[in-house]
Parts: structure tokens; sequence; C-alpha cells
């Protein structure tokens, strides 16, 4: 008996901890080197977790910051000739070095940078005012998630053939979930994953190959260059754009594995442009979308508009570099390369200015709404 | 020796000695080296696949009382940088050695000021790039002929590149004449592969699109009839910063619209005998996109992908698979990737521009049984 109540005693000492172990390490993360080969796309989640988009090892990786101390607004700052200050830290010149992605954490409203030597080594950096810093990306807290691409054909194996590559265009948190776009070097089409975190073996890996019909008689599949998720009449909405067309809303319930969906144009905003970046404010109770743009300002749209636009786009474009759809508001600001939501009232900008110099600012967000 | 006390560190590695500028060297050093001890009295430059990716010493050059602290008395800085600032990186204790390694590699042809308690020990002048200037390999389609729907083209290179280039250096010129102008998608995402050896170049899909407004406007970017020369000028860079050894060029004659997506059976294959190994010969009767060829179709055999190597030849219009083993009696299956394209961008199941309201659906042909005799 008393064997057995020793042995009884072992197995709960054991079980319990397995759970503590678990309660502590929530995300599964692991200490090491993470082996990050490129960084595409940057987005934090919740608890100052960052989540890393690897076009060339074709994986997502989650990364613990440890920088989870609550700010409530971030500290205004402007960094000028930010290209130049990044690439002496990094012993190189401007020339040698491409700013891929800038996120804000939510919880700390610290600033992170990823960056891409021209040798495509990935560096992520912190901002703090005029201050960088470096995250040991060989030495660090994290999970990852495979998004190859393997070839769509149902053979049991490969055969030796390679797997495609694939670029990760944009990728954000959602709803415990990351989410990812991605565009091939080889098709001309998009991919889509929703991929539950903490990491499982599920995600949602259809390539959903995503049509635009806005000119009535043709379709065409085309890849999505950014995009975000908004909640329009009570219902959870991806608000993609294209690298060369419109704003279309596709419902993110409909995205699951192997559905082949069809966006509902809402919006064009012009041709001879590509979106660069696409964020959402808030104002007095009413949400925008904010989007910087190639060839174009920035640009607001008002979600109420959307919320109203009950159809889809299908009449051909006739005015040269005409625009249709849901209204939107040229912003008095050009040459804006990213954007990130750095608290309630302000906004993060990457901004390529008239004399060339790239200046990272702080903007406030009611100059914009 | 010293590599064994690298190792740990460092998994494939190539080690350069420097010997340490004399005229830099400050005393702490000097008076801390063991006489005779060369190896000791060194500084390593540590190269991973071409690339300098640290810099280190040996701990015994520094006297006791430098050895507490090391990570925060050791400082790198690019020689020219005005504001002096301490280059971010890791800094390796392992054994007897101290290792600086930058987040990212040294950069050729620059020198590197290495401080230790804000006194500069050492500069490290990384070598210039060695071997051939980069080249153009091949730019596809590599056919002469192209649908006026052409959607892309690769160029491929001998070494990988580096972004931000292209679009000064690449020009479309009509009839020896003129210069298309906006021909190319200009996205701010470049499209390479993986190695960044080969680009990617989109006709500018709006402008491909038949109805939308910048094909409304501007027409198609190929025009039917015409002559065209792709030309690659020598500017373009590789990683390292060398331009190319010479620019490139590729001229193609432009034909009829391409309005038909590719079909399994109208391929011609020639089967190969058992108990060889020669190639399966697919002739698909025009020319299919080379880059999605390499790893769009396969063969089944027992329901198992079958090993082997898959070679685009005469100008992508055919296709041979040379398996590793030998051919056996059998029935074999081919299965063909829906993303299959042709040059127009027309996949297997559907055509880059399709018509909504066709009576002419598409129905797909994804395989194709063969017997091995």
């Amino acid at each position: 008996m008393k064997k057995i109540s020793a042995l009884l005693a072992v197995i709960g000492f054991c079980i319990f901890l397995i759970a503590a172990r678990r309660d502590s390490n929530p995300y599964g993360f692991k200490q090491g080197n993470a082996g990050i080969q490129s960084i595409s796309a940057i987005a934090f989640g919740t608890d100052g977790i960052l989540f890393i988009g690897d076009s060339k090892s074709a994986s997502v990786f989650a990364i613990d910051t440890k920088d989870k101390v609550p700010v409530e607004k971030g500290t205004a700052f402007e960094m000028k000739n930010i290209d130049q200050k990044i690439a002496a830290v990094l012993g190189t010149e401007a020339k040698n070095i491409r700013i891929q992605d800038i996120a804000v954490n939510p919880v700390s409203k610290k600033v992170y940078c990823a960056v891409q030597s021209a040798d495509g080594t990935p560096v992520l950096l912190t901002i703090d005012g005029q201050k960088i810093e470096a995250l040991n990306l060989r030495d660090i807290s994290f999970s990852s998630m495979s998004i190859a691409n393997a070839p769509a054909t149902d053979a049991k194996d490969r055969g030796g053939r390679p797997l495609r590559d694939q670029m990760i265009s944009d990728l954000n948190f959602s709803d415990g979930s990351v989410l990812v776009s991605g565009l091939s070097n080889q098709e001309f089409s998009s991919t889509f994953r929703r991929i539950p975190f903490p990491f499982t073996d599920k995600q949602d890996h259809a390539s959903l190959e995503i049509f635009h019909a806005a000119h009535g008689k043709y379709e065409t599949a085309s890849p999505i260059r950014t995009f975000t998720t908004a909640s329009l009449n009570g219902k959870k909405y991806l608000v993609a754009s294209y690298t060369c067309t419109p704003l279309v809303l596709f419902p993110l319930d409909d995205l699951k594995a192997g559905k082949h969906v069809k966006g509902r144009t809402v919006a064009e905003f012009g041709a001879g442009n590509s979106p660069l970046d696409i964020i959402t404010m808030q104002k007095e109770g009413n949400t925008y979308l904010v989007m910087s743009n190639s060839n174009r300002p920035v640009m607001r749209v008002d979600v109420k508009n959307i919320e109203g636009f009950a159809g889809t786009l299908t009449d051909p474009i006739k005015e040269s570099y005409g625009t249709a759809g849901v209204a939107f508001t040229n912003l008095p600001v050009v040459n804006v390369l990213q954007m990130d939501k750095m608290d309630d009232t302000q906004v993060l900008v990457l901004q390529r200015k008239g004399n060339g110099d790239l200046d990272l600012y702080v903007n406030r967000a009611d100059r914009w709404l | 020796m010293v590599i064994n006390f690298i190792q740990p560190l460092l998994k494939t590695i190539r080690i350069v000695r420097l010997p340490i500028i004399e005229s830099l060297t400050f005393c702490f050093i000097m008076l801390s080296c063991k006489s005779g001890d060369e190896k000791k009295n060194s500084l390593v430059l540590v190269w991973e696949q071409d690339k300098a990716v640290a810099v280190g010493f040996n701990k015994q050059l520094l006297s006791a009382n430098d050895q507490p602290d090391i990570a925060k008395k050791l400082h790198v800085e690019i020689v020219g940088d005005s504001n002096q600032e301490s280059i971010l990186g890791s800094i390796d204790l392992s054994g007897d050695s101290i290792f600086f390694r930058p987040y990212i590699p040294f950069t050729k042809g620059d020198s590197y000021r290495v401080k230790f308690n804000n006194v500069v020990i050492a500069i490290v002048r990384i070598p210039e790039p060695t071997g051939p200037a980069p080249e153009i390999v091949n730019i596809y389609p590599t056919n002469d002929t192209v649908p006026v729907n052409l959607l892309k083209l690769y160029i491929a290179f001998s070494i990988p590149m580096r972004e931000g280039k292209w679009r000064d250096n690449i020009v479309l010129i009509k009839n020896g004449v003129d210069t298309v102008s906006d021909a190319f998608l200009d996205v701010d995402l470049e499209l390479w592969n993986n190695e960044h050896t080969v680009l990617t170049i989109w006709f500018d899909p709006g402008r491909v699109k038949r109805g939308l407004q910048p094909n409304e406007k501007l027409g198609s970017p190929l025009h039917e009839k015409q002559k065209y020369e792709l030309l690659v000028l020598k500017n373009l860079e590789d990683v390292d910063g060398r331009i190319l050894r010479t620019g490139g060029s590729k001229r193609f004659f432009v034909n009829d619209r391409d309005s038909e997506s590719p079909h399994v059976d109208d391929w011609l294959i020639r089967i190969p005998k058992s108990d060889t190994r020669t190639a399966l010969h697919f002739s698909f009767g025009e020319s299919l996109d080379a880059m999605l060829l390499e790893n769009s179709i396969s063969i089944n055999y027992n329901e198992h992908g079958l090993a082997g190597v898959f070679e685009p030849i005469n100008k992508e219009r055919e296709l041979r698979f040379i398996p590793e083993a030998s051919w056996q009696v059998g029935e074999y299956e081919i299965i063909v990737d829906p993303i299959l394209e042709d040059l127009a961008g027309n996949n297997m199941t559907r055509l880059f521009d399709n018509p909504i309201d066709s009576s002419k659906k598409i129905k797909p042909s994804l395989r194709r049984k063969f017997t091995i005799k």
C-alpha cells in the first residue's frame, strides 16, 4: 500500500512539474539560435511576442522579446537619416542595408526595425529615441512554424523536385492567429495562411487564389501586397490591397484550407500605384484605414464608408488613373514607406523626404484623422 | 591549434591570421605577449561562406586587470565613421579566445578599428572581393518568339546579386529605336529566388490584363509583329557591390496572343524502354515557363514520386526526365502541378485573363498514364 501511495505521489508530482512547466512556457519557446535566414515582415502579437516572416526558410518565427513593461503612451521622437545611422552601427554604408519593416510593441511602445544587409543577413533592431540596439537572434527564446510551399500535386512524395520559393509580402496577428500573405516569384497569384498561435502542426495552409474581376469582363489572380483586418458590421474581414489594383474584402471565416474565394472589390485607388503599408487607427469612436503607396499620397478611408458599400465594383474605370468605389481622402504626405500604430494618438512613420533623406519619426494621429 | 579553440563557436570556418599592426599595438598587448608565441600575438579573421563574420584574439594578450568585463571593454568601429559608433555584435568567449561577431558580416574593402578600453589595438582591413565578376547566365524565355501577352521574364546570374538596382539598369527597346516606358511592374518588393541568382520581372499586369484602365489607355507593353530587345546594363551589382562583367541582351519577336491553357493530353510523350535510364521526353508544342518547369511535373510509380532530374530543353518547348534508377516494367503516371504556366501566365486550370462569361470552361487535365515495356 505504501508502495502504491509513493508511486501515486511520484506520478502526481510529475504531472505537477509538467503542468508547471507548461504554465511557465505557455508558448512552447526554446532558447537558442532561431536560425532565421531572412526577415520579410514583422508584427507584434500579445505579451511582447514578435512574429517574423522569413521568406528564405519559408517559416514564421515567434520570438519572446521579453519587452513587457506596459507603457501607455509612446515617446515622440525623430531619427533623421535612419538608414545611415543603422548602417553605421552595423559597420557598413547605407547602400548595403535595406529596412524591411518596422513595428511598435503595443505593450512597451518600443520600436522594432527589421533590416537586411546586401548579402541577405537579417538583423532585428530596437530604436529608443536616438539609441539603436540589436536583438541577438542567435540566442533568443523562440518557436517556429514552416510554411514551405510544397508543389500542389497529390504525389506521395516529390521525387527530388525542389520546393518553390515564395516571398512573404505581409504578416499580421489577429484573434490568436498569425496571418501571412505570400507572393511567388514564379506565379502571379497569392497565398494566404492562417496559423494559430501557440504554433501546433495545424495551419489553414491553402493557397487561396484571389481573383480580381473589377473590369467586368475578365477575372485575374493577383498577389496581395499588404493587408490588415477589420471588423465590419460585426464581422471580421481581411482587408487586402493589391500590387496593381484595388482594396478587396474577404470574410475571414471564408478563408479556409482548400477553399477558393473571390473577394469583393470596394475601392479602386488608381492605376500605376502599389500599396506599401496599411494600418488601422481610431478617433472619437470612428475607425480609419490609413494606407501608404508607391505613387500616391497616404490615403485615409473611413471604415463606416466601407461598411456602407454593399456591392462590388464591376465597371471599368474610364478616366485615366481614375478612382472608384468607397470614398477616400488623400493626406498631405507622400513617400511613406512604412507605418505602424504607436498608440491611440500617434503613428510611427518611415518616410523618404524630398531631399532624399530617409527619416523615422512619430506623427500625431489627429493630423491624419 | 587555434582552430581547436574556435571550433565550439563556429562550424565551417576559414581562419586568416593577421599580424597586429605594430604602430597601433599598445603596451598592454605587447607586454602580455609570450615571447615567441606568434599565434597568441595575432588577430584572426573568421570567414564563413566567403563572408568575414568575426574577428578574434587570444585572451592571454590581456593583462589580468583587463580580464574582467571583457565584453564591455571590447569595441569595433568602422574606419571613416566620424561618429565612431561601436558596431553592434555579439562577443563570444570561448576558452582562451575572444571573438567579436558583428550582426552583419564585415564589408569587403572596408577597414575596422578594434578597440579595448578605448585604446585601438588593431586595424583590420577586409580584403576586396575575389573571384570572377558576376555574369548573366541566361534570360528566359530563351525562345526568340513570344506571345503578345508575355507575362514575365527571368534573368539568371552566375552569383548572388543585390537588390535595388534593376529598375535603372533593365530597358526594353522596340524595333531598335524606342524605349518602352512603364513596361514592367514597379513593385517595391523585388522578386528574387532564395539564392538571389534569378530575378523575375513582370510585365505590368495592369497593361497585360484586358479591360483594365492601364491596358485601355496605355495599351499592352508588347505589340504584335514587332521586334524587341531587352537590354541589361552592366551596372547591376552582386552582393559585394561588383558590377556585371558585361551587360546582356535578349532579342525577341512578338507573335499572336496565347489564350489557351497547357493541356497534358496534348503533349507528345516519348516513352523509354525498361532496364534503361533513357530520358522520358515531353514535347509541349509551345514554350512553357522555364522556372516552373523545374518543379511542376512529377512521375509517379507505385504511388511514389520517382527521383530524377528534369531538364527543360529546346527553348523550354521540351522537357527531359532522367530517372535516378532504371525504368521498371509497369505503369507510371505523369502528375502536373496546376500552377504550371505557359509564357502568357495561363496555367493548367485557368487562363491568366479569363473571360467571365466564357462558355468555354477549361477541363483541367493534370494526370496522364504511360506504360514502360
